[in-house]
């Protein structure tokens, strides 16, 4: 049975690490070559879709910047930048007693000579049931350092292979009657799947119609990071909020040329 | 169970979903598109740390590569550098000899034209008031500042303004420039307390008196008063300059 699974896993793994590069040749990764004039093609705009969230129609267009979501996929960085949040994010609060900590009797258990048994200190030492440990774990932070340059450029690879992916929805803005779940969820289609919600601010009403739904994220434009959107499979937009996206990041990335 | 599973994802590929125009239908992810499964990081950008006295099999398992026994397989050993063995090291055997003058130099801080000249195009100096050593530690155009500091000629070329300025020294060429467009390049000194009071006043409870001019660096500071009574060190700090001037007037 193991034998069958362990063969199975062996070959999802082999067509993962083939199909991936055709996949992305297909979906149109790598297809700039950014070794010549990088900033002029990055100047440039895609002309993507907005949809109304009721009907689902289109209502009309908006420039995406080609700087943010048009970028090569780099799934080391991904990788680095999800390990970087899962750390930061860890509590950090496991704790055992050594030695020096453990308080309990040090009298000698038994007298040294005469019993037949081993000789022993105290009854609480490293190798004793339920004595001390000898380097125990102690509360500390996880987190260590990622660049700030790079979390920007992974936030961007994020975006970028969400569209590459057909999986970035841009919407007019939510329109939600009231704070009912099912009013949200009837709006949802089936072939969204698990999705993540970001709108400017997020208002009363999207709050409470989603906090019971395990298939729905919600955040704030600000929230905006890579953990979440490689969680979910759609990445749902708000016009608002993606207005407010492409002017912080690209404010950003101006800056560091200077 | 499994490889239905697997067979049933293979069959989904990407070219179902649709196209850009239309109204767009998404389908639930595949195996083969980026997700939290699929990261990795690039082949060999970790090591993976070696562990010391671990088993036969590590390669570094007995004696951990200390060797066998002896003071140097024990914990915290230390072996002076200049160690010969217990003859008496030549460090020892030879007098201490010469001499560093290093903690005298007086080190100035570079500061050159094409900074003054940014601030000055930015609006965060103007140059029609005198620039003094405290206009640009408030900027932070140097780091602290230990003797003071000097302007040097890079981007000469390019810097058009009349300005009045008082630093502690200046290169032979920064001087020319300033002068050939009418401004003035007065070299001042300070103290280390002087110094001090000039950039932090507000760290003074009381006025510092100002220091002479040595008499080694009579030559660079000429307006200056030297020798035993100087005039600075008796009238006292800089604020009491001022505010003579100021009555006098």
């Amino acid at each position: 049975m193991i034998s069958n699974l362990c063969k199975s896993f062996n070959k999802i793994n082999i067509s993962t690490s083939t199909s991936l590069i055709q996949s992305s040749r297909i979906i149109g990764f790598n297809k700039i070559n950014y070794t010549t004039s990088t900033n002029e093609l990055l100047k440039e705009e895609i002309e993507f879709p907005i949809i109304d969230f009721d009907s689902k129609s289109n209502v009309g267009t908006i420039q995406l910047s080609k700087d943010i979501f048009s970028r090569p996929l780099r799934i080391d960085l991904l990788h680095r930048m999800v390990r970087y949040q899962r750390a930061k994010s860890q509590q950090g609060t496991h704790q055992a007693l050594n030695m020096e900590r453990k308080t309990s009797s040090n009298k000698k258990p038994f007298k040294q000579k005469g019993t037949g048994r081993a000789r022993q200190g105290t009854n609480h030492a490293v190798q004793m049931k339920g004595g001390a440990r000898a380097f125990p774990p102690t509360s500390r932070s996880h987190a260590h350092d990622l660049p700030k340059k790079v979390r920007q450029l992974c936030l961007k690879v994020a975006l970028s292979s969400k569209l590459a992916q057909n999986k970035l929805i841009i919407i007019d803005e939510f329109k939600l009657s009231s704070h009912k779940t099912k009013d949200l969820v009837s709006k949802l289609p089936q072939e969204w799947g698990r999705s993540l919600l970001v709108d400017k601010d997020i208002s009363e009403n999207l709050n409470r119609s989603s906090l019971n739904v395990q298939k729905i994220d919600t955040l704030p434009e600000r929230g905006l990071n890579v953990y979440s959107i490689l969680q979910n499979d759609t990445l749902v937009l708000t016009r608002s909020s993606i207005e407010a996206l492409q002017s912080r990041l690209l404010k950003s990335s101006s800056s560091d040329e200077n | 169970m499994l490889s239905n599973l697997v067979k049933s994802f293979n069959k989904i590929n990407i070219s179902n979903t649709s196209t850009i125009g239309s109204v767009r239908t998404i389908i639930y992810t595949n195996p083969n598109e980026v997700s939290l499964n699929n990261l990795r990081d690039n082949p060999g950008a970790t090591k993976t740390k070696i562990r010391l006295g671990r088993g036969m099999g590590s390669n570094k398992g007995k004696t951990s590569g200390r060797g066998h026994g002896g003071q140097k397989a024990r914990a915290g050993h230390n072996i002076p550098r200049a160690f010969e063995g217990g003859q008496t090291p030549l460090f020892k055997k030879m007098r201490k000899y010469g001499f560093s003058n290093s903690k005298f130099e007086r080190v100035y801080n570079p500061v050159n034209f094409n900074t003054l000249n940014r601030l000055i195009t930015e609006g965060k100096i103007n140059p029609n008031e005198t620039i003094t050593m405290k206009h640009l530690f408030d900027l932070n155009v140097t780091g602290s500042i230990s003797h003071g500091i000097k302007l040097l000629s890079d981007g000469k070329e390019y810097f058009k303004h009349k300005i009045n300025i008082e630093l502690t020294d200046f290169s032979k060429a920064a001087k020319e420039t300033i002068e050939n467009l009418g401004g003035t390049a007065q070299p001042v000194y300070y103290d280390r307390v002087g110094l001090r009071y000039l950039l932090k006043p507000e760290k003074f409870d009381f006025t510092p008196k100002r220091a002479r001019v040595p008499l080694k660096l009579k030559d660079k500071f000429p307006d200056h008063v030297t020798g035993y009574m100087g005039a600075f060190s008796t009238v006292g700090g800089l604020k009491a300059i001022d505010t003579e001037a100021e009555e006098s007037n």
